[in-house]
């Protein structure tokens, strides 16, 4: 079990809707059924924006635009979607319309961007160093990173470092990642 | 619609009969073509939701049940609260939970009056699960050890603390919200969804659930439930009697 330890985040209230409208609404189909997920009516944005943000036990990581931070999903080793279904509703993948466009700063390197079919949302899934990309539910504001090192639909989740690699260390004790 | 939820179905049909018989209605029901005319729907999304809640509410106990153990320093069967805990992790942290939050909270929260309960909820998700991800982890150690005991029984305390209240504001605020700000269309799609998607978790699995469940009562002692019924002496008072009469 690869869980990590809670931490003590400060949660404060300014609401998920943001993330979670933003997000979570791009659930699946069903956990395995590749047919989109018309009932999740997110409809996906057409400018999504890479950066690093500086996350309190953790370094420099991969984050998306407004400093969400961004996870990796091992089994997603293929360069495939394997969270759908209610993994989806956890952990929605970040995504982009299908003429939108993905693009970089403060540290991410447009290199290692790219885009696969989301089975969730009929969109893209943007990728990073060929992982697909998502947002964690627990994360209630920009800059929380509450889902790494958390083992759950499967596998363990973790955040990404500027190169793409896999960050598998537990959050420090402090649990700063707030 | 699975092949499982299908056979879902197939059991609420035949309950459906057992109960038609019970009352005589049998011939009646088999002359109408039951697979056509008293097939049930899927159950609302909220009915499929608050027998999710069921399985947490047991765990609960068990959670409570073996607090009290390692409080009063009894001892604990090996692999209980691994058992219980397991089950929180895969059906209702993996699963349940995952529902609400792909299909029933942004439903919720698009409404400005539910946005911070939402928010709480999903705190209280996440809390919730790095409190199991830790129960996993001391009931893994030796829990023969003062310090041990104190840590899991605070943990395994402020895990029933939280969603004893959690899932009640859920069945009583979240999910009437969800009936009252969706159309009927909407929701019987999701009740087809949410039976789809509960086809590897469905009456089957669910039914192994259960039995999960039920081994970790039995070795707690509160798998009776008539255990629960408080003693007639509580009750048998003339004036307990009045007040419970009227």
């Amino acid at each position: 079990m690869t869980r990590r330890r809670a931490g003590s985040p400060a949660f404060v209230v300014v609401l998920v809707v943001l993330g979670l409208a933003a997000s979570a609404c791009q659930g699946s189909s069903g956990a395995t059924s590749a047919r989109d997920d018309l009932l999740l009516r997110k409809p996906p944005a057409e400018r999504v924006t890479l950066q690093t943000s500086s996350v309190p036990g953790l370094g420099r990581i991969l984050t998306d635009g407004v400093g969400r931070v961004l996870y990796m999903f091992p089994p997603d080793a293929a360069s495939e979607v394997r969270c759908v279904g209610p993994c989806a509703g956890t952990w929605p993948t970040l995504t982009v319309s299908t003429s939108g466009r993905v693009t970089t700063q403060g540290g991410a390197r447009p290199g290692l961007v790219g885009t696969l079919h989301d089975p969730n949302t009929g969109a893209r899934v943007v990728t990073y160093r060929d992982n697909p990309l998502y947002v964690y539910a627990g994360d209630v504001r920009p800059g929380q990173a509450n889902g790494q090192g958390l083992f759950l639909d499967g596998g363990p989740w973790y955040v990404l470092t500027r190169s793409g690699q896999p960050v598998t260390s537990e959050v420090t004790a402090s649990g700063g990642a707030s | 619609m699975t092949g499982a939820s299908t056979g879902r179905r197939g059991l609420l049909v035949a309950g459906a009969g057992l109960a038609g018989l019970a009352v005589g209605r049998a011939p009646a029901l088999l002359g109408r073509g039951q697979d056509e005319e008293v097939a049930p729907r899927a159950p609302s999304p909220g009915e499929e939701l608050m027998t999710e809640h069921g399985v947490l509410k047991r765990v609960l106990l068990a959670y409570r049940a073996a607090s009290a153990r390692l409080g009063d320093g009894r001892a604990l069967p090996a692999g209980v609260v691994i058992d219980a805990a397991q089950i929180v992790a895969d059906y209702v942290e993996g699963f349940h939970e995952g529902l609400e939050e792909a299909y029933v909270f942004p439903r919720v929260a698009a409404h400005a009056a539910y946005v911070d309960v939402v928010e709480t909820l999903l705190v209280q998700h996440d809390r919730g699960r790095h409190l199991t991800a830790e129960i996993l982890q001391l009931a893994a150690r030796d829990i023969g050890g003062t310090q041990v005991r104190g840590a899991l029984r605070t943990r395994l305390d402020a895990f029933v603390t939280m969603y004893e209240p959690h899932e009640a504001w859920e069945d009583t605020v979240i999910y009437p919200a969800l009936r009252a700000l969706t159309t009927q269309a909407t929701l019987d799609e999701l009740a087809e969804r949410f039976a789809d998607l509960e086809s590897g978790y469905s009456d089957l699995a669910l039914a192994r659930i259960l039995d999960r469940v039920a081994g970790v009562e039995e070795q707690l002692g509160i798998h009776d439930l008539a255990s629960f019924t408080p003693p007639p002496s509580l009750t048998s008072e003339p004036g307990a009697r009045q007040k419970g009469s009227r």
